[in-house]
């Protein structure tokens, strides 16, 4: 092609390269906005997933609260949540020993440990030592406690020990001694999780 | 048909005429003598039609075809090749071309061509100097036999050896087709207005002796003879053609025509040409040197560009018209999420207000409540073992307990399990020093204690006399030695009930 060919070219080239850039640019900005708004549209369709899910949970939440508020009110009022109440099982282990009428007793509480079944509960171990007349008295002194219906507690341990000899004295002594250990689990407090 | 507007020209050395071909439409512009007058008609016309391309189709005795079998090579060097031959067969010819009909079937399989010239092109050339002279692209020039093979094609004739006949303004044209291919053509003209004093079947005949004679034609084949009998003048030169056997002539009337080809019938009555420009197709074999073109290769370029822009334009605002139809559904799609959303967040809040307070969440709550409730159902007291122990130690009042430790198991699951341990400290009393005997009553404690309900194991952790040879043992048979204790310890496995 001649130069003058070329030159009568020039102004379908420029309208060319003009119409090329004009739908570039309409093609990018247009598809950019669309790919924006398809963005958005994506991130608002997962907020609605989340906010579906969210309230899908609050009701089994609810109904899951429902399910187990009466024995969460029954732990409440034997102190087992808060911390539970290590006054509350002092007074139920020495209450239990004088209805066993029996000669008073010794403790000693250990910090509360950790439960592996539940975080959100711990235990705390109490050892009790106490003489007793006979071996039925450990009997009376546990029915006694668990009539006290206070806190959450079993017992893991008790040890009698002969103190005395077996021959008949007078008065009635003590000639064994009981030391048990109980353990007293509790809902740690709210702060405490 | 082509999508392009062009101007198809027909020129024979008795003048020219002028057609419009656009989008599935031709249409008749004006008709030239070969004269002065006819002459500046025509310039004027392509000064009119100056960005429309033209193709020219030329109409002349003076056309020369040649077979030519050559090796079958592509690309650059065919170019060369055909070029050559080309120059070789006609010598200093300024239109020829090589048309392409295939490739022989045995030996080196070679190209064959149709090598086709303009043996004399002086009357023609002011009408190509007009047409380069005014700067109109020019898209090529053709013969009206180039063009007679696509309309044989269009008119479907399928006949091994087919010659089709039409009589035009230049005279009589008389082409030769081997399976559908251009063999040979030529033209006869006349010497009165409409070339009427010529004898059509005459003609055909003296053809038909060419060709057998140039061994293009079979001796003892049958020759299709089809007259395009447009100005109605055929019939006789039909029924003669047909009286010899050698013939089989078949007439086509305009009707006929125009309903294959879809060209007015009158079009085609008032020119005939009109049948052989329209044929031409859009690639046809150009016998004008590639110089004459380049103001149409401008002319492609520049629509190409435009086109190209048009079309980018198109599809992108085609394009962009889709995008924001998108975009507006989806922010219609948007609202409705968002209006959902919101409602959801309504009800989320509703729920919460009227959840019982407790200060777990819902599922610490559950597992909580469900530890408790194992811890209640597997508790234990040591009364059951003790109850159990007592029921043994009745049969035996010599065993006197020092010491009873329970135990229950460690861990969730063995308290669920339900095992218990019992170890207890005791002594024989009163004790004679007769280890055998005391020995044989644990053995028999130890055995009703294992036959009791809920013992599972029973181990005796501590005897009254060690007897091990690896250890120490002293003692006294005197009378008056003092009588030891029998002293033996037990470990019991116990399996519970929970209280």
């Amino acid at each position: 092609m001649k130069r003058a060919g070329l030159q009568s070219l020039l102004p379908a080239l420029s309208f060319f390269l003009v119409a090329l850039g004009l739908a570039a640019w309409m093609w990018v900005a247009t598809g950019n906005q669309a790919t924006s708004v398809r963005q958005q549209k994506d991130s608002l369709e997962l907020q609605h997933a989340a906010a579906r899910s969210k309230l899908a949970q609050s009701d089994a939440e609810k109904n899951l609260i429902l399910a187990h508020l009466a024995t969460y009110k029954d732990l409440q009022q034997r102190e087992v949540t808060e911390g539970g109440n290590r006054l509350a099982w002092l007074e139920a282990v020495q209450e239990a020993n004088r209805a066993a009428k029996l000669y008073g007793l010794q403790y000693t509480l250990d910090p509360a440990t950790a439960v592996s079944e539940s975080t959100d509960l711990e235990k705390t171990r109490m050892k009790v030592r106490m003489p007793l007349l006979t071996e039925s008295d450990l009997s009376v002194f546990l029915t006694a406690l668990a009539a006290r219906n206070t806190g959450l507690y079993h017992p893991h341990s008790c040890t009698l020990t002969r103190t005395g000899n077996l021959q008949p004295a007078p008065i009635n002594q003590p000639g064994l001694e009981a030391e048990c250990e109980l353990y007293w689990y509790n809902i740690r407090k709210t702060g405490a999780r | 048909m082509n999508l392009e507007r062009r101007l198809l020209l027909y020129i024979s050395p008795r003048g020219g005429l002028a057609m419009l071909s656009s989008w599935r439409s031709l249409s008749w512009l004006a008709e030239f003598s070969a004269t002065e007058e006819g002459m500046q008609q025509f310039k004027d016309l392509l000064l009119k039609y100056r960005r429309t391309p033209v193709t020219l189709v030329v109409d002349s005795t003076d056309e020369d075809y040649r077979l030519e079998a050559l090796p079958h090579v592509q690309g650059r060097a065919r170019q060369e090749l055909l070029s050559r031959k080309l120059k070789q067969i006609f010598r200093n010819a300024a239109f020829s071309t090589a048309i392409l009909q295939g490739r022989n079937p045995d030996g080196r399989r070679d190209d064959r061509y149709l090598m086709v010239s303009l043996s004399d092109s002086d009357w023609l050339q002011p009408w190509v100097n007009a047409i380069h002279g005014c700067g109109i692209p020019f898209a090529g020039m053709s013969l009206m036999s180039i063009a007679a093979e696509n309309l044989l094609a269009r008119l479907k004739i399928r006949d091994p050896h087919a010659l089709l006949v039409s009589r035009q303004s230049a005279g009589l044209r008389l082409t030769y087709f081997q399976h559908g291919k251009l063999r040979f053509s030529r033209l006869i003209r006349g010497n009165v207005q409409n070339n009427a004093d010529l004898d059509v079947a005459e003609e055909v005949s003296k053809t038909q002796l060419y060709l057998t004679s140039q061994r293009l034609f079979p001796r003892e084949g049958r020759l299709a003879v089809c007259l395009l009998d447009l100005s109605a003048t055929l019939a006789p030169a039909q029924a003669s053609l047909n009286a010899d056997p050698q013939f089989e002539a078949r007439l086509l009337k305009p009707d006929d025509i125009s309903d294959r080809l879809g060209i007015p019938a009158d079009l085609i009555t008032n020119s005939p040409e009109a049948l052989y420009l329209a044929s031409l197709k859009p690639h046809f074999p150009n016998l004008a040197p590639r110089a004459f073109s380049s103001g149409y290769q401008v002319h492609r370029w520049r629509w190409g560009l435009l086109a190209t822009g048009a079309a980018a334009l198109v599809g992108s605002t085609a394009m962009a018209g889709w995008n924001w139809l998108q975009i507006r559904l989806d922010e219609a799609e948007m609202e409705q999420l968002q209006a959902s959303i919101r409602q959801y967040e309504a009800r989320y809040q509703d729920t919460l207000r009227h959840l019982p307070q407790v200060p777990l969440p819902a599922d610490s709550l559950s597992r909580v409540v469900g530890t408790v409730a194992q811890i209640e159902k597997s508790k234990r007291t040591p009364e059951e073992a003790y109850e159990r122990l007592s029921a043994v130690l009745a049969h035996y009042p010599a065993i006197v307990l020092d010491k009873l430790s329970w135990q229950a198991a460690s861990g969730m699951q063995n308290l669920q399990a339900g095992s218990e341990r019992l170890e207890l400290t005791a002594g024989i009393m009163p004790f004679d020093g007769n280890y055998r005997a005391a020995m044989e009553q644990i053995k028999r404690f130890m055995g009703e204690l294992q036959a009791s309900p809920g013992v599972t194991e029973i181990e005796l952790t501590a005897e009254p006399v060690n007897t091990s040879s690896s250890a120490v043992l002293s003692g006294t048979t005197l009378d008056s030695g003092e009588i030891t204790e029998a002293r033996f310890s037990l470990r019991l496995k116990l399996h519970g009930k929970a209280s």
